[in-house]
């Protein structure tokens, strides 16, 4: 029983070890693959050791078994086929780069899951081995190594730390405390002690700072190479103005939707770096974003020839239908599918346009360089001698509305260079939405205001309806804005070109809550004063740094008292359960617990001693009276096991009458010994 | 059963007979009367002088049943062992003459310093109990023994027992120097001229046929003969070991067991019996590999560690 209550508990390690993986997954996702895992494992073994002759081929058949319950609870899940065997390969192979390319939760495809249960079964196989042939300790490595793993992928941190750890504390210690340690001595309970508080330690300690991540040390994926940057397109574009490009339908309120969004200028052209991977499940929510959100959905209709670059807002939580690839911190999607019909859903923030005046910028930009000389004084003339703010960046934007026109027809200027820029600026006025937009982040950018570029589509809303209620976005619709980022709300787009707000006066229409966001020039207000004036923004909550400490002492010292009385109380439990039983068992039980007894006190007993010889060994150790007693209970046992006449209750009953006297007798020895004996693990038989 | 054929009887009055003569040997005599009492022959080996003729001698006197030496030396030839047949011209016929193996204890003395060829004219005897002689067989007197001496030391002029011949051996037990007390008593003995010739039988050979015909209803457990297999399989699986016991060393073991018992005045053998004579039994069955033999690992090492590490309690069939 001792026996499978440990390959359970092997078991269950590997399964607690597999499920460390939720966050990279969601919990969903593992528990009916590992359930499987571990219902193979369990049965497989429990066929084994009821047919002893096929001990040898425990490896492989709990291996094959559960490969096979795997395969067809992720792959297959029904009659499977040729696919499915390809899938299978690839997932075991490359599944667990596949986890790390993707954003978390991934999405819960069979490709991507398959892994995580196959090291688990590989766990269980080697454990189930290893607990066999070299008892529980090692049993453990290979559910330690899944944790170590998972704990690579993502370390669990605050109470989830605690909870798993006492999960795998505690599977642990149900192996540690039903098997058989070599030796009943001080090393083997300290070893027993070490593992656990070395598990615990594990899984605990990352929580303490910034753990690695091998998700962080991934590379991204290569871009298709079929992509173009948008801004580039759009010249193309509105050469062929009534091209349709996509269709959406969606409740929510949206005046543009973004393609690209670059943060780089290098004079001569806006990028930036690849940050993307593989859309998973659901993107979490930006933690600097403190503003009340709400989540938003819209199907879009990509037609054909459609660019790469997905329309998207640019607070993406989720996308079904397709498997894009995502920038996580702009939330732009890029997809190998040149067609397709999605869903997006996204964080539209709840905040009322009046309050955007009064919010600080966010401290993050970046720098520009070689900058012609000119630009800068034309910053200062948009916006005077206002520092950085919300409010300068709104003067700016009137500034550009005021100052400049959007260029029409067929002689449209080019280029979003410094040298193009400043003849936009100080000659032609007259521009591209790129030229706005890029002259916009330039300016803003020399006046300390945080701001970056982004391209893609008006939404001209039910103006553009077609005959299926669809909004029809057209390639005249392209154009390029600039953002700006504002602290507690994220990037808030502008619309220098006035392009956005024409089309809004055009149709009449309320103003979206991201643009509703002009409040007069006049308002503007200083930078002392803004701060001044900031009303208390939802922050994030502050790191519990303190309490994790108290919370880990208490938690290692939980499992310490644990440990401690785990091993009298596993002892009790052995005692009864050797008494229980028929006559024969119970005189047996009997013997078994003098064996341990005297072991555990550090007598020399072995494993092959008859009670006779463990009387004559320990004579000189043990009173007399108690050498009498053990050879009283060879007797007991060589007529209740080999005398081939049944024992009966008189003989349980005088069997551990002298256990009782054993356990009296050794308490002549040296308190030191006693003590060792008391923290000695429990023996299995 | 009659109190004259209990086992532990016999045994009583013959080891008090033969510990008049031989001192200080206790275990020896017990272990050499339980293979008298399993029907087994014993090869007695150590050092000269220590009294292993003088302790086959006395045994065979205290039984009241015919008995023979044959002191074995390299021109020894099978028919001086087995006997040979004879023309007779009165008769004209060939009549068989049996040798001295025809008798109730055999004592071999100095075993091996006969050629291969005669020792293993022995190999039929001891297996048989029987001599085959111009394709007719002549059946020993039970209860028949073979009591074989050697000397382990001398090599020069020996020719040391094949591994069959010595499987036939029930046990291979050592004399040992006798401790300064007993030693004592064997000078004393040596003056009253205490010699095994004046040893009186103790047994007659219907009593001693009756216990054997005992010891063989001693009840053996199916785990004690598990346990007996698990010792035998420890001993083939063992790292210094070339050659393990063989099940009829498992069968040989139980049966000194059985007598073991019957001579403890027990009706079923117990695992305590087994590791009695474990030693004797398994001891000389085994071949040690060259690396253990170099590093100067024994056979008694090999039974002591296997009989440490089997639980006697734990067996599972």
């Amino acid at each position: 029983m001792r026996t499978r209550v440990g390959a359970w508990g092997v078991v269950a390690a590997a399964v607690v070890a597999g499920l460390l993986f939720a966050p990279v997954f969601s919990l969903g996702a593992l528990i009916l693959p590992l359930a499987g895992v571990a219902v193979v494992a369990v049965l497989a073994d429990e066929l084994v050791t009821r047919k002893p002759s096929v001990a040898t081929w425990r490896p492989a058949l709990v291996l094959v078994a559960g490969l096979v319950v795997v395969f067809e609870v992720v792959v297959a899940r029904g009659v499977p086929g040729l696919g499915d065997f390809a899938v299978f390969g690839d997932g075991v192979l490359n599944g667990w780069r596949a986890a790390l390319e993707s954003t978390w939760p991934a999405r819960p495809e069979p490709r991507l899951v398959l892994f995580v249960p196959v090291l688990v079964l590989l766990a269980c196989v080697l454990g189930l081995e290893l607990l066999r042939r070299n008892g529980p300790l090692l049993a453990l490595l290979p559910s330690a190594g899944v944790l170590v793993l998972a704990q690579a992928f993502v370390a669990m941190k605050g109470a989830d730390a605690v909870a798993w750890a006492l999960a795998y504390g505690a599977v642990a210690g149900l192996v540690l405390g039903s098997a058989v340690l070599s030796r009943t001595t001080l090393r083997a309970t300290a070893a027993a002690a070490t593992a656990v508080a070395l598990v615990a330690a594990g899984v605990l300690l990352p929580a303490l700072g910034t753990p690695m991540s091998l998700h962080d040390e991934q590379k991204p994926p290569e871009l298709p190479a079929a992509l173009v940057n948008p801004l580039d397109e759009m010249g193309g574009r509105l050469a062929d103005p009534e091209q349709a490009v996509f269709r959406v339908r969606s409740q929510a309120e949206v005046d543009r939707w973004t393609l690209a969004v670059f943060d780089r200028f290098d004079g001569v052209t806006w990028y930036r770096d690849n940050g993307f991977r593989a859309l998973g499940a659901e993107l979490p929510a930006d933690p600097a974003v403190t503003v009340p959100t709400r989540l938003a959905h819209a199907t879009i209709i990509r037609d054909a020839a459609a660019p790469l670059w997905l329309p998207t807002q640019s607070r993406t939580a989720a996308v079904t239908g397709l498997a894009p690839a995502v920038d996580p911190e702009t939330g732009v999607l890029i997809t190998a599918a040149t067609t397709g019909t999605y869903e997006l859903r996204w964080r539209a923030p709840q905040t009322r346009p009046e309050d955007y005046a009064s919010y600080s910028l966010d401290a993050q930009s970046a720098g520009l360089s070689d900058v012609p000389e000119g630009l800068d004084a034309l910053a200062k003339d948009a916006v005077g001698d206002a520092g950085p703010s919300f409010a300068s960046a709104l003067v700016m934007e009137k500034w550009f509305q005021d100052n400049y026109k959007v260029a029409e027809g067929d002689d449209l200027p080019t280029g979003r260079a410094y040298p193009q820029l400043l003849h936009f600026l100080t000659a032609a006025k007259r521009g591209t939405t790129e030229q706005f937009a890029s002259a916009y982040v330039v300016l803003a950018r020399l006046r300390g205001i945080p701001a970056r570029l982004a391209v893609g589509f008006r939404d001209r809303g039910a103006e553009a309806l077609d005959g299926d209620g669809h909004r029809v976005v057209r390639n005249k619709d392209a154009f390029a804005w600039p953002e700006i980022a504002v602290a507690g709300v994220g990037w808030v787009p502008l619309d220098p070109s006035g392009t956005v707000a024409a089309v809004k006066q055009d149709a009449a229409k309320p103003k979206p809550p991201e643009q509703q966001k002009i409040p007069d020039a006049s308002d503007t207000i200083k930078q002392d004063q803004v701060q001044s004036t900031t009303p208390a923004l939802p922050t994030p909550p502050a790191p519990e740094s303190t309490d994790w400490w108290l919370i880990t002492a208490i938690v290692l010292a939980a499992l310490l008292l644990l440990a401690g009385l785990a091993v009298p109380l596993t002892k009790v439990l052995r005692r009864r359960t050797r008494r229980r039983g028929d006559p024969r068992k119970a005189v047996v039980g009997a013997a078994q617990e003098v064996h341990d007894v005297l072991r555990e006190h550090g007598l020399p007993v072995t494993t092959g001693m008859t009670m006779r010889e463990i009387a004559r060994e320990t004579a000189d150790v043990l009173d007399p009276r108690v050498g009498h007693e053990l050879s009283e209970l060879g007797g007991v046992v060589d007529h209740a096991l080999w005398s081939g006449r049944p024992p009966d209750s008189r003989h349980v009953e005088r069997a551990w009458q002298v256990v009782g006297s054993v356990r009296k007798g050794v308490r002549v020895l040296p308190r030191k010994v006693r003590l060792r004996a008391a923290v000695a693990p429990a023996r299995r038989r | 059963m009659d109190a004259a054929t209990n086992p532990a009887v016999v045994y009583n009055r013959i080891a008090a007979n033969v510990q008049r003569v031989i001192h200080g040997k206790p275990d020896v005599v017990r272990l050499v009367l339980t293979a008298l009492l399993a029907e087994g022959h014993v090869l007695i080996e150590d050092k000269p002088g220590l009294g292993k003729t003088t302790l086959a001698h006395c045994i065979a006197r205290s039984v009241h049943g015919s008995w023979s030496r044959i002191q074995f030396t390299p021109d020894l030839l099978p028919s001086d062992i087995t006997g040979t047949s004879m023309y007779h011209q009165g008769e004209g016929e060939f009549r068989f003459h049996p040798g001295p193996v025809f008798a109730n204890i055999v004592l071999a003395d100095e075993i091996n310093r006969a050629t291969p060829k005669t020792q293993s004219a022995l190999l039929e005897v001891m297996a048989e109990r029987q001599v085959t002689n111009d394709r007719q067989r002549y059946p020993l007197e039970r209860p028949f023994m073979v009591v074989g001496t050697q000397n382990p030391i001398e090599l020069s002029g020996t020719y040391r027992l094949p591994e069959a011949q010595l499987d036939r051996f029930l046990m291979r037990v050592s004399m040992g120097y006798p401790q300064p007390h007993a030693e004592v008593q064997v000078l004393l003995a040596d003056s009253e001229q205490m010699t095994p010739d004046r040893l009186q039988s103790v047994v007659d050979l219907r009593d001693l046929a009756m216990a054997i015909e005992g010891v063989r209803r001693v009840h053996a457990d199916s785990d004690v003969c598990a346990y007996i297999v698990q010792l035998a399989t420890a001993t083939r699986e063992h790292a210094d070991v070339l050659h393990g016991v063989s099940p009829r060393g498992s069968v040989a073991l139980l049966r000194a067991a059985r007598a073991w018992a019957s001579i403890e005045n027990r009706d079923f053998v117990v695992v305590d019996d087994v590791k009695q004579v474990a030693h004797a039994v398994f001891e000389h069955r085994l071949i040690l590999t060259p690396e253990a033999e170099l590093a100067r690992r024994t056979a008694s090492d090999v039974v002591r560690s296997v009989l440490g590490k089997i639980n006697p309690v734990g067996i599972r069939r």
